[in-house]
Formats: structure tokens, C-alpha cells, sequence
């Protein structure tokens, strides 16, 4: 069950969102500050009342208590003065000590809330009556000169002197009960403030310790992180104020945000020429497909005409051009055909340095037709990888014969093997074509790897289009450079798993 | 062709989509002395196959396909295991007929012409 109530417990604070936990912190806070004071004015307020009320009667009644006593004795006094001395003046101030006594009696007789007090006054007024009644017969008896009978009498009233004096003591003692008890409950009235004052001290350590904890945890550290990223402050160099490292990365994301906006559209812009080129080449392709039948028909027809015609020299001339034309047809067909099919390979071990053996031993009545040279720089032969030979012959067929075209009449290709490291695709084996033809314009050589692309009235444009697929389809990558418009070098760049070469990144 | 000078030529069926293309191939083909039936589809095929007139080489246009619009090539291997066929395909194709003897689809027919006379002179051999 405890387990149980854990889980609710944090189920509960994942519920309360992190607004919720701030306001019910703060409010926690306010609440305490306000009720704690709100509890101690009220307890300071109610000490006070009790000082000035309580506690001032009972010292005036205490007061009184004790006057009365002092009266008492001095009554007691003035007659026996008289009795020693026969002189009226002490009858004079012995009145003027009753009066005081009365007056005494009358201010502790107006507080009637006490009933025991009121009583015990009471009782005080009732044997005072008696004591003074019996004080006024026994000085009648002394002015009548009958002084043994008053010496009589004024001796038993020493018991009556005694009892009142005694109720005064016991006056005197309630009220002194009555402060101790006021004191008691004025300690605890105090210990109680301290409490609620310790209490709310604690509280507000505590709520204030959680609100922190909050803040820093929950809203200053994310601000931080945001502001700084996980790896540091280097996002944001040089601010000191997460709040504006977050303004200034905020503009940074506005900026990053319109630049993929931007990248997007071209994206967009760029797919739907794909796409349209796309359909203009499945649409060709079909072409393509419907004339190679007629045309090989008529390459059959020219062929065997061929054969049997007696031609005169300029009949013969246009005899061959209707067959180099119908030819050159049959090659723009064969090479879209070729661009337009699926990709298929059939991938196996084979080294580029054998390709470019076989290559160049196909090609080489055509090279001496070009009257073009080929030179291979080859260290030693290069590794193994998995690529389809006959794609990479057909690539490396179509860079050669597109260098001899560019190369009008005649010159030197050269062909260099390299193997190497280029960061992040790791080791590669690069072939690279290098011609002394004219070379590309530079506004030209974004534009050579593009279908139906050409620069030769008898090219399909396509010849270096299927070298790049080629090339790619075998996870490679091709590039072209013409420094100065001076020779080109075509560069088929290929990855493999093996030793290491030259290091690029 | 001297192996084949005492006894009577072959009979070819020559396959092919292109009427002028199987025209010109019968002509050529008869010009040298065999006996030649030609076929337009598929379904054409299967009927010169099948009638009476024997037929010892197909020369089987790759694009024929079968009545159900595949290739030709596997119903002909299990209907007609001895029957020898050359494809007469295009360059870059992806031809079906593998272990088949292919040529090159092109305007020269001759290699045509050599690659007919070697299968049955092979065959000739083999009997």
C-alpha cells in the first residue's frame, strides 16, 4: 500500500502542471506570511487586554487589600492613643481612617464580575460594621469615664481586630493567586506566539526550499540547457543572460527556419522538374521502343541493298550518309534505351584495373581510328570491389569515347589508378580520365551530367548521364574539372573495405 | 554449309513481330535453301509447332511473347525440350532464354544466317 500511495503521490504531481506546482508554491508562501503574522498580532492583542485589564485590577485590588490592612492598624492605633491620652485630636484622625477605609472598601466593592472577590469583600464590610460599631461603644464608654468597663470591652475586640485582618490576608491572597495565574496564562500565550512564529519560519523555509527547487530545476536549468545546449555555451558565446541567449537563438532558428523554407521550395521547384523529366523520359523511352523495330528493319533493308547495288560515286555517298544517319539514329535509340532501363546489377568481386584492361582492349581499332593514345598511371593494381564489370566498362567505354570526341584531331588520354580515404565515406578506389582536348567551359561543366545534354551534333547526350547512374548506382560519386578550359579530367570515385591510401576529408 | 549438300536443308520457323523484318528474313533464309514457315505471335508459334510440317530451328524474335502476355521461351523448353531455337534479340536486352543461343539483333543478318547454320550443323552432328 505504501508503494500504492507513492505511485498516486507522483502520478499526482505529474498531473499538476508545472504552472500548477509554481502557483500553489507561491501560494503557499502568501499564505503562511500572511496567516502567521495574522496569528501573532491576534495572540500580542489578546497579552495585551490581558495586562491591561486583568492584571491592572488585580494590582489595583491588591493595593487596595493592603491600604485596608494600614487602615486598619491605624484605627486600632488612634484609639489607643485616645485611651492613653484622653485627647480628642485622635478621635479626629481616627474618623479620617475610617473614611479612608470606606473609600478603600467602596473601590474593591464596585468589582462585582468576581463573585468570589465580591464575597470575600463582602464578608470584609460586614465584620468591619461590627468591629467599628463595637470601637464606637467602647470609646462612648471611655468619654462616660467608665474606663474598666471599656478596657473590658476594648480588649475582646483584639479577636474582631484579628478576624477582619485575617479576611484582609485572605483578600490579599486570592488576588496575589489571581496575578500568578495571569502570568501563567501570559507565558503560555507567549510560548504559543513563539510557536506559531517557529512554525511558520519552518513553512516558509520549507515552501521557499521546494519553490527553488522548482525554479532552478524545473524552469531555470531547461531555460539553461535551451539556451545553452547540452554541450555547452558555445551556442550562444558571450551572453551571459540565458533569456537572451534563448532571444538569440530563437532568431537563429526564425533564420534557420525561412533558409529551409527556402530550401524547401527549390526542393519543391526541383522535384517537379525531376518529376516532369521523369515523364518525358518514360514517354521517350516508349518511343525509343516503337522505333527500334522499323529501324532495325530498314538497317536489314539498307544491308542487304547493300549488296546487289551498282552505284555511281555520288549515288554511293548518299547511299553511305543514309546509312551513317540511320546509324546514328540507331546509337541516340540504343543509349536511350539503356539510360531509361531499370536499374540491374550484377555485382562481383572485380578490380578497376581490370576493367580498364578490357576497355581499352575493346576500344583499341577505335583509338587508333581517333588517332588518340592512352597512358595508365598504375602503381599496382587496385583492390577488389563489389561493382558489375560490364556497367563499369560500358562507364569507362563512354568517358574514353566522349574524351576522343572532344579531342578533334587526336591526342593523349591519360588514366590514373588511386586508392585513398575520403572522410565521412572511408576508403576509396578513384579512376580518373584525363584528356588534352579543349576542355569544358566553365559555365558548361554543371550541366555535362545532364540527360540529352550535348555539345557534338551526333551525340545523344546521354553518354555521360549514363556514366554518373552507373557510377552512382554503384554507391560512387563522379566529378569533373577543366582548369583553364585546358584538358578535362573526369574523376569515378568508388567506396571499398580495404587498406589505406591518401587521406582527404 | 557443304555438310548439309547431300541431304535436304532444314525447315526454320522464323518468329517475328516485325512483318517486314520476318519477310526479309524468309526471303534470305529461303534464298539459301531451307524450308521456311514464319509466325507473328506467339499464338502463331505454338500453331507452326504443332502442324504437321516439322520444323528443326525456331529463330525466335525476343519480344514474342505468349497468348498470356510472358515470355515464350519457358512454355516452348517444356513443350518442345529438343526443338532448337536461336534468340534473335536486342543489344542491351534482357533476354529470357538463357543456355539459349542469342544474336544480336542488328541491320547485319548474316551472323544470323552463320549462327543457323552452326546449330544445325551441331545438331547434325548430334544424331
Amino acid at each position: 500500500m505504501p508503494n500504492a500511495a507513492a505511485a498516486s503521490g507522483k502520478s499526482l504531481t505529474a498531473r499538476l502542471g508545472l504552472r500548477a506546482r509554481v502557483y500553489l508554491l507561491l501560494g503557499g508562501l502568501l499564505l503562511v506570511n500572511m496567516v502567521g503574522p495574522v496569528i501573532m498580532i491576534l495572540y500580542a492583542s489578546m497579552a495585551r487586554d490581558l495586562y491591561t485589564t486583568t492584571a491592572d485590577k488585580d494590582l489595583a485590588a491588591l493595593t487596595a487589600a493592603h491600604e485596608l490592612e494600614n487602615a486598619l492598624l491605624n484605627q486600632k492605633g488612634y484609639a489607643t492613643y485616645y485611651y492613653l491620652s484622653q485627647d480628642p485630636v485622635w478621635l479626629a484622625k481616627l474618623d479620617e481612617s475610617r473614611r479612608a477605609f470606606e473609600l478603600w472598601l467602596d473601590r474593591i466593592g464596585e468589582d462585582r464580575i468576581n463573585p468570589e472577590a465580591a464575597a470575600l469583600v463582602e464578608d470584609i464590610a460586614l465584620a468591619y460594621r461590627r468591629y467599628a460599631d463595637a470601637k464606637d461603644g467602647v470609646i462612648a464608654l471611655y468619654r462616660q469615664d467608665r474606663a474598666d468597663d471599656a478596657k473590658k470591652q476594648h480588649w475582646a475586640l483584639r479577636e474582631d481586630f484579628d478576624g477582619l485582618r485575617e479576611r484582609c490576608d485572605r483578600y490579599k491572597a486570592y488576588y496575589r493567586e489571581r496575578m500568578r495565574h495571569t502570568s501563567q496564562v501570559y507565558l503560555e500565550r507567549t510560548d504559543l506566539v513563539m510557536g506559531v512564529a517557529v512554525m511558520g519560519v519552518v513553512l516558509n523555509a520549507s515552501l521557499g526550499f521546494f519553490l527553488a527547487y522548482v525554479l532552478v530545476g524545473q524552469i531555470l536549468d531547461p531555460i539553461r540547457r535551451l539556451a545553452w545546449g547540452d554541450a555547452g555555451k558555445d551556442v550562444a558565446a558571450g551572453l551571459s543572460d540565458e533569456v537572451k541567449a534563448i532571444g538569440q537563438k530563437f532568431r537563429d532558428l526564425e533564420k534557420d527556419v525561412d533558409q529551409a523554407h527556402l530550401d524547401l521550395e527549390q526542393s519543391r521547384d526541383h522535384l517537379m522538374q525531376s518529376e516532369k523529366l521523369a515523364m518525358a523520359g518514360k514517354l521517350a523511352a516508349g518511343v525509343a521502343h516503337t522505333i527500334r523495330n522499323p529501324l532495325t528493319s530498314v538497317k536489314m533493308r539498307l544491308f542487304s541493298l547493300e549488296r546487289g547495288l551498282k552505284l555511281d560515286a555520288s549515288q554511293q555517298e548518299d547511299f553511305e550518309v543514309i546509312a551513317e544517319e540511320i546509324g546514328h539514329i540507331d546509337t541516340i535509340v540504343r543509349n536511350f534505351l539503356e539510360f531509361a532501363r531499370p536499374p540491374k546489377l550484377v555485382a562481383q568481386p572485380v578490380s578497376l584495373s581490370a576493367v580498364v584492361d578490357t576497355t581499352l582492349t575493346l576500344l583499341r581499332h577505335r583509338l587508333e581510328s581517333y588517332d588518340v593514345t592512352v597512358t595508365v598511371d598504375r602503381a599496382r593494381r587496385l583492390p577488389e570491389i563489389n561493382a558489375d564489370p560490364d556497367q563499369l566498362k560500358e562507364a569507362l567505354v563512354n568517358l574514353v569515347l566522349n574524351a576522343c570526341e572532344a579531342m578533334v584531331e587526336g591526342g593523349s588520354i591519360s588514366i590514373r589508378e588511386e586508392t585513398g580515404v575520403i572522410e565521412p565515406y572511408g576508403r576509396v578506389v578513384a579512376l580518373r580520365v584525363s584528356d588534352d582536348g579543349p576542355g569544358i567551359p566553365p559555365a558548361l561543366l554543371d550541366r555535362v551530367f545532364q540527360p540529352f545534354f550535348t555539345t557534338k551534333g551526333e551525340g545523344s547526350g546521354l553518354g555521360l548521364a549514363i556514366v554518373r547512374r552507373i557510377v552512382e548506382e554503384h554507391g560512387g560519386w563522379i566529378t569533373v574539372m577543366s582548369p583553364e578550359t585546358r584538358g578535362t579530367t573526369f574523376t569515378m570515385v568508388f567506396p571499398y573495405e580495404g587498406e589505406r591510401g591518401w587521406h582527404r576529408s | 554449309m557443304e555438310h548439309c549438300v547431300n541431304r535436304p536443308k532444314a525447315t526454320l520457323c522464323i518468329a517475328e513481330r516485325n512483318a517486314n523484318i520476318r519477310e526479309l528474313l524468309r526471303r534470305e533464309f529461303a534464298r539459301e535453301g531451307y524450308g521456311v514457315v514464319t509466325a507473328g505471335s506467339g499464338a502463331e508459334v505454338l500453331m507452326r509447332l504443332a502442324s504437321p510440317v516439322g520444323v528443326d530451328l525456331l529463330v525466335l524474335d525476343d519480344e514474342i511473347a505468349d497468348p498470356d502476355g510472358g515470355s515464350l521461351v519457358p512454355l516452348l523448353t517444356r513443350l518442345y525440350p529438343e526443338l532448337a531455337v536461336v534468340l534473335h534479340v536486342y543489344a542491351g536486352a534482357d533476354a529470357a532464354g538463357q543456355g539459349l543461343r542469342q544474336v544480336e539483333k542488328g541491320g547485319d543478318f548474316e551472323r544470323l544466317k552463320a549462327v543457323v547454320g552452326e546449330v544445325l550443323g551441331a545438331q547434325a552432328q548430334a544424331k
